[in-house]
């Protein structure tokens, strides 16, 4: 057989390969040990259909939201606010808006928690059980904001999501200092767009670590995240009216990164 | 499930849509070429015209694929240069005919210039007389650099008579549009492609199975090593600030092999692809960071550049024939091109800039370095200096501006400390692992290591080709969607 036949011949037997290992149902390996699937579904996926998905529930929201005079509820809500560091500067001002709008809170920051965390541990169960909620705020993500594994991360958002059953819930994306490769628009789209406050537009001032706002300007992020909570772009708007002071913050329950206590055992 | 409705708008989105091209290490490209190579397999075997003509059509769409419509630029482009190089071609020695070569030099380079540097020479001229010109929108046409200078290569040696200037349409549309060339070269002298289109070449075993050797290689380098490495070092770029400077050396370092990898691993599959087509083209990288002084790193980097720019501009301009100033002169101007060749900013010029100073102190005191002799001792101080000046040049490349390049040699400067190594190989194993990996072999394999490498590949059984090309690709796979850890602050 001619050379040029047999190289040929390796090309189509490996893309088979790829193509009946993407298609199986079993997968070798776990997590770090894992080989992975070429992904010969997203070829068949035209892209306009996914970006149909992400720009639809948006502007139908806003669109039959319009024409009506809108509340949000204001009966006081048990808020649980959790995720990783981020929690602890937004976490901060928002206690100051639960005591003025008459709602409790506990706020968990994991430090160096990605959704990995959340969703494969039994933290999220504990806390739920703990807390009692019946709103849920996560801000959770910039830990791996710059993920490409999306698909996989997306696994831990939806586990994440059915931890919480029910619960009425929002997730705040971390501010986005730099390129990524759409795992943002992966949460959204997870749990859509009404339940979703895009933090990558905002201008913040960052602190002295550059990973994380000042204080100060989690401030004005907690403002804006607060009053996008009580209009109707919110799936579930409470009411969340401007605080004209700050409380003292008693509420911030902080757990060690992952694997510094695994270290210490 | 995918329905048979989903199947046809791919289809018709691939056809229609051209947003990026079709970059090498992906399954899209990975399917088109293997639908393309069966067919030029039959089609090989046929009249010579006929596959020259399928090649052409298929480096057509593949120029659409990256470009749009503006590929529209290259037909026109080969269709011009070839005509006017025909036409000068017949006339005698003389003002006519060096009138018109040099006409068909600036109609060439004249998309290149409108295209790449019009925003520039606004912006420029913004900075210098203080006016608000505003940019306009501009499409950069993928390419453009490497087959206006291909085109230019070959209008200039036709002239030079070191060419002939025979060529047919079909070879010259081949040799401007052949698709490994088209994105990122390596850019090819007539003298190398155009011969081997006359003829119906016969199926060389081992120039095919060498030419496979170098797609593995690529995949690699490319669309492992470079594509996983770079994650952190764009965090780096993106904001030196908010690293130490232990973490900005890493970065800087970790460029200097990216974009080794990155370049060198395209030119890799480049090169490769044309080989299992049955083309054979030169090397264009030969382990530059072994490099003991300046010079010698400009003759194992980016060779086919490098090359085009010693015989189009620094011989031109005199070379080293002129005494020794000019020569360093030259030198520097040749650089400053270089380095406003690679993008229309200053941080490209700065880069060459750095370059042609580097070389004019190496030339200068050549004679003596040259006393120092050969010993392993000056050996190594040797690859050390060249190697940390060429590292240090790739900060400006890089950098986005030069206070982001300053930033990132000051952080290296006032906040270096040893103390951030074991913690950070912790955090960031599989990055460490790769650079240090990736260093080793690259200083390790010698030329003719290489091509022994190369060698048993060609001789192994086919099924062993297989597996090294599936785990290569698999790798690829897994590392593609592999993240590194962005922040180290929880080790602290």
């Amino acid at each position: 057989m001619k050379t040029d036949i047999k190289v040929l011949l390796l090309g189509l037997t490996a893309l088979v390969i790829f193509l009946l290992y993407s298609l199986s149902s079993f997968t070798i390996g776990e997590d770090d040990t894992e080989i992975r699937k070429a992904d010969f579904l997203a070829l068949a996926t035209p892209a306009e259909e996914e970006s149909l998905v992400s720009a639809l529930p948006a502007d139908t929201i806003h669109e039959a939201m319009a024409e009506t005079v809108f509340q949000p509820d204001t009966t006081p809500k048990k808020i649980f606010f959790f995720g990783d560091s981020m929690v602890d500067y937004l976490g901060r001002p928002f206690e100051s808006y639960a005591a003025k709008n008459g709602h409790e809170i506990e706020s968990v920051v994991w430090f160096s928690s990605t959704t990995q965390h959340w969703a494969q541990t039994d933290t999220l169960q504990y806390f739920l059980r703990k807390y009692d909620p019946s709103y849920v705020v996560i801000c959770l993500g910039s830990n791996e904001v710059e993920a490409r594994d999306i698909k996989r991360r997306q696994k831990w958002v939806e586990e994440i999501q059915q931890k919480l059953g029910d619960l009425p819930y929002v997730w705040v994306s971390p501010p986005n200092w730099t390129e990524e490769e759409g795992f943002t628009n992966m949460i959204k789209e997870a749990v859509g767009a009404d339940r979703f406050f895009d933090s990558s537009h905002l201008s913040m001032e960052r602190g002295p670590d550059h990973k994380h706002p000042t204080y100060e300007a989690a401030v004005g992020w907690m403002d804006t995240v607060a009053s996008w909570m009580q209009s109707p772009a919110s799936r579930y708007p409470i009411i969340m009216e401007k605080p004209e002071e700050k409380v003292r913050v008693t509420h911030l329950l902080m757990l060690k990164p992952y694997k510094l206590r695994k270290k210490k055992k | 499930m995918i329905t048979f409705q989903q199947i046809l708008s791919s289809l018709k989105e691939y056809f229609t849509l051209h947003e990026g091209g079709l970059q090498y290490c992906t399954l899209t490209f990975f399917i088109t070429f293997l639908v393309f190579y069966a067919i030029y397999i039959l089609v090989r075997r046929g009249q010579r015209k006929v596959m020259l003509g399928y090649v052409v059509l298929f480096s057509i769409f593949y120029a659409y694929k990256a470009n749009g419509w503006f590929m529209l630029l290259l037909p026109a482009t080969t269709l011009i240069s070839w005509w006017l190089t025909r036409l000068m071609q017949k006339l005698p020695d003389g003002g006519k005919r060096k009138g018109l070569a040099t006409l068909t030099v600036i109609i060439v380079l004249s998309p290149l210039l409108y295209f790449k540097y019009t925003n520039f020479a606004i912006q420029t001229l913004n900075n210098i007389i203080e006016s608000n010109f505003a940019p306009m929108t501009i499409f950069l046409p993928i390419g453009i650099s490497f087959y206006t200078f291909q085109a230019i290569s070959y209008v200039v040696d036709v002239y030079k008579r070191k060419f002939p200037g025979d060529t047919s349409l079909l070879e010259y549309t081949f040799f401007l549009t052949f698709f490994p060339l088209l994105m990122a070269g390596p850019i090819t002298r007539p003298q190398t492609l155009i011969p081997q289109l006359k003829q119906n070449l016969p199926i060389d075993k081992e120039l095919i199975y060498s030419g496979l050797f170098l797609i593995i290689c690529g995949i690699l380098k490319k669309g492992v090593i470079a594509d996983y490495i770079a994650q952190y070092n764009n965090w780096i770029f993106d904001d030196p600030t908010g690293f130490s400077g232990f973490e900005n050396l890493m970065g800087v370092f970790g460029y200097t092999m990216q974009i080794y990898c990155d370049f060198s691993g395209y030119s890799d599959l480049s090169i490769g692809i044309a080989a299992v087509l049955g083309f054979r083209l030169l090397p264009n990288f030969n382990s530059p960071y072994q490099s003991l002084n300046l010079s010698e790193f400009w003759h194992r980097w980016h060779i086919a550049l490098s090359t085009w720019f010693r015989d189009y501009l620094y011989i031109p301009l005199g070379g080293n024939r002129k005494g020794k100033f000019r020569t360093y002169l030259n030198n520097f101007i040749t650089m400053l091109f270089a380095g406003w060749w690679h993008g229309a900013s200053w941080m490209f010029i700065i880069w060459g800039a750095v370059h042609g100073v580097g070389l004019m102190i190496h030339k200068s005191s050549k004679s003596w370095l040259d006393k120092l002799g050969k010993g392993a001792a000056v050996s190594l101080i040797s690859w050390i200096v060249t190697f940390c000046y060429v590292a240090f040049a790739w900060i400006f490349f890089r950098a986005s501006s030069v206070e982001n390049a300053v930033e990132v040699i000051t952080r290296i400067g006032n906040d270096f400390s040893i103390d951030y190594f074991v913690p950070f190989i912790t955090a960031r194993p599989v990055w460490s692992a790769f650079i240090a990996v990736a260093f080793i072999v690259h200083l390790v394999v010698k030329e003719k290591t290489f091509y022994r490498m190369q060698d048993l590949f060609v001789k192994i059984p086919w099924i062993l080709k297989l597996l090294i090309f599936v785990i290569c690709v698999q790798l690829v796979i897994n590392f593609r969607l592999e993240s590194v850890q962005p922040f180290i602050y929880a080790q602290f």
